[in-house]
């Protein structure tokens, strides 16, 4: 039997479009037999929230395409150009770009967030969060899900040190 | 070998990384030697199920 792969993921990043990436490489190496364990820490640890709240903004996110997923086929691929007097201005466009965003990943067949991490919690994911993180915040423990841990660079890095991948996201 | 498979996994219309995923859990509750018949839309889905296989050490037939 081969030696277990292991894969070492810190997500410190906590908007939609942020949210994706660290579920999506952790399920995918599960998926495949792998020692998973993601280290929530800075912006990333409300990704550990039982209500997840992940919004996104297009303000100074340029590489963002702005598509719409709904209407003609020929106006679904227009990608709009939108200023950011105009997204930083405008009350309410970050719950807009946030409902599009949501709308085309699922029109087109991503998981959502949601499912991506209670996939991860199905395949004993190790989720990790940051204490002082939570400190700095003020959150508390049962504002998340129940099969998080708690803890600290040094449980991070303890876990990490022979890890396969590691990766910064 | 024109054995029907004993499962078969419906991952159409959905995007990675779930055909992997599903793949790997429907695959757990099969004995070894069965066969799993799993069809995708996600032209991703190619190269990561031969990759999976890999890694898994199963066999892609």
């Amino acid at each position: 039997m081969s030696d277990t792969k292991k894969l070492a993921l810190i997500s410190s990043r906590g908007t939609l479009d942020w949210a994706y990436p660290p579920f999506i490489l952790a399920s995918a190496a599960a998926a495949m037999d792998w020692e998973v364990g993601i280290f929530f820490t800075f912006y990333g640890l409300p990704l550990l929230k039982k209500d997840l709240e992940a919004s996104v903004t297009p303000l100074a996110n340029p590489a963002m395409p702005m598509k719409l997923p709904f209407g003609p086929k020929g106006l679904q691929n227009v990608d709009w150009p939108i200023p950011n007097v105009i997204t930083s201005n405008l009350p309410g466009f970050d719950s807009v770009a946030t409902g599009l965003m949501k709308k085309t990943f699922e029109k087109k067949g991503v998981s959502s967030v949601e499912q991506l991490r209670e996939a991860c919690v199905d395949m004993d994911v190790r989720m990790i969060g940051c204490q002082m993180t939570m400190d700095v915040f003020g959150f508390s423990k049962d504002e998340f899900i129940p099969e998080c841990e708690i803890g600290g660079a040094a449980t991070f890095l303890e876990y990490a040190a022979d890890a396969n991948v590691s990766l910064f996201i | 070998m024109a054995d029907a498979p004993d499962q078969v996994l419906d991952c159409k219309g959905m995007l990675c990384p779930m055909p992997v995923v599903k793949t790997n859990k429907a695959l757990k509750k099969l004995e070894v030697g069965q066969t799993l018949e799993m069809t995708a839309t996600d032209p991703g889905s190619v190269p990561d199920m031969e990759a999976w296989a890999r890694q898994t050490e199963h066999d892609l037939l």
